[in-house]
């Protein structure tokens, strides 16, 4: 495949499959210049490790890997780090502001709990939401499927718990 | 119960047709990837392969460089100044080499857990770097000290005035806890900044593990 090819290829792919790449930066991060810088870090990695792609793994699993690991140990600085946590915690409403073009509130108020989780947690959300089996959990992240189904009970039981508080709040 | 198990249902549909207000168009997309990366890991390799050659060039950039050798000798600490700098450069190269070898594995295509897995542990080969470094100099200086108060004429010379002992003590005692921080600084800045944001995903690993 000439390189002209791979990148037409490799652009086709990453359109039809942006609005994955955007919860990812939409989960892991706080406003939109950095919901912005860490789109287009995961495009430069996806981008730089295509070519090892090969069609071994399925698209989406290579996609969320890259995407994740690239969210997860992105260098970002720390005190500003710190700045949006104290934001975050007191002010959901503030920090959430800057993303006002979501209208759905109920996905508003997800993001802003998920907001509070590891950043394990965050992708083990992703992909319970993202309704992806066992198989494909367990090969993301690396751990074994037993690990993973133990896993997605727990985020399941986490969020059906979020919601009970919300409705009794 | 119905209604908490619909609405995580209905919260999984909106999850799935949810729509950003920005959708990159192809030629934006093509843009966003000649941009360059922010990614921190391979400038720790960078920096011990610009230090390593810093250590080499230093006998022709610093003038009186040989000379330091001749002061060593004459406090009979020759053959143990030539191997500390040996020594130095050997564990320079090794971990110039270990920081490569990390650089080559890390991989953003591995799963979570072993991407997380090797920039831990190219954070554990800095931090030992770090600590090794600051280690051979302290034992340095020591020692040289040591041998200085014995040996150096001016030094015992002075040692003779009772009242001096104690100020000699505490100027070296100063001397050395402001060498150990400036190099302890000088690292932090050069290596511990890339290192503060990893040190979370010893965090995330436990995490994944548990």
């Amino acid at each position: 495949m000439s390189s002209i090819n791979n990148e037409s290829e490799f652009l086709r792919l990453l359109d039809s499959n942006q609005n994955l790449v955007h919860k990812i930066c939409r989960l892991y991060t706080n406003n939109k210049a950095a919901h912005d810088d860490l789109f287009q870090e995961i495009s430069i990695q996806l981008w730089r490790s295509f070519d090892r792609f090969e069609g071994k793994s399925k698209f989406s699993t290579w996609m969320y890997r890259v995407g994740l690991n690239t969210a997860i140990t992105l260098y970002r600085k720390e005190k500003k780090r710190v700045d949006r946590d104290v934001l975050n915690e007191n002010m959901p409403q503030i920090a959430l502001e800057e993303y006002n073009n979501e209208v759905d509130e109920q996905l508003v108020w997800l993001y802003s709990k998920i907001n509070n989780f590891s950043e394990i947690d965050k992708a083990l959300t992703l992909l319970y939401l993202e309704d992806k089996k066992y198989d494909e959990i367990a090969e993301t992240l690396g751990i074994s499927p037993v690990n993973a189904r133990v896993k997605m009970n727990r985020i399941k039981k986490r969020l059906k718990d979020m919601i009970n508080d919300r409705q009794d709040g | 119960m119905i209604d908490k198990m619909d609405e995580l249902k209905s919260l999984k549909e909106k999850w799935a047709n949810q729509t950003f207000e920005k959708h990159y168009s192809a030629e934006e997309l093509n843009l966003l990837l000649q941009k360059k990366s922010k990614s921190s890991i391979k400038w720790i390799f960078y920096f011990s392969v610009a230090e390593f050659f810093l250590y080499i060039c230093l006998p022709f950039v610093i003038p009186n460089y040989y000379e330091s050798f001749d002061y060593y000798k004459s406090l009979n600490l020759y053959a143990f100044s030539i191997c500390t700098t040996i020594i130095g450069y050997i564990l320079l190269l090794y971990f110039m080499l270990r920081f490569f070898k990390n650089y080559r594995r890390i991989s953003v295509t591995d799963s979570v857990k072993e991407h997380l897995s090797t920039i831990l542990n190219t954070r554990k080969a800095v931090n030992q770097y770090i600590y090794f470094n600051l280690g051979i100099l302290l034992i340095f200086i020591s020692v040289v000290m040591y041998y200085a108060l014995r040996y150096d004429q001016n030094l015992v010379a002075l040692q003779k005035e009772k009242d001096s002992i104690i100020g000699i003590l505490f100027v070296i005692g100063l001397l050395i806890a402001l060498l150990i921080g400036v190099f302890g600084l000088l690292y932090y800045f050069i290596y511990g900044r890339f290192l503060n944001p990893l040190k979370k995903n010893e965090k995330e690993l436990m995490n994944i593990n548990d």
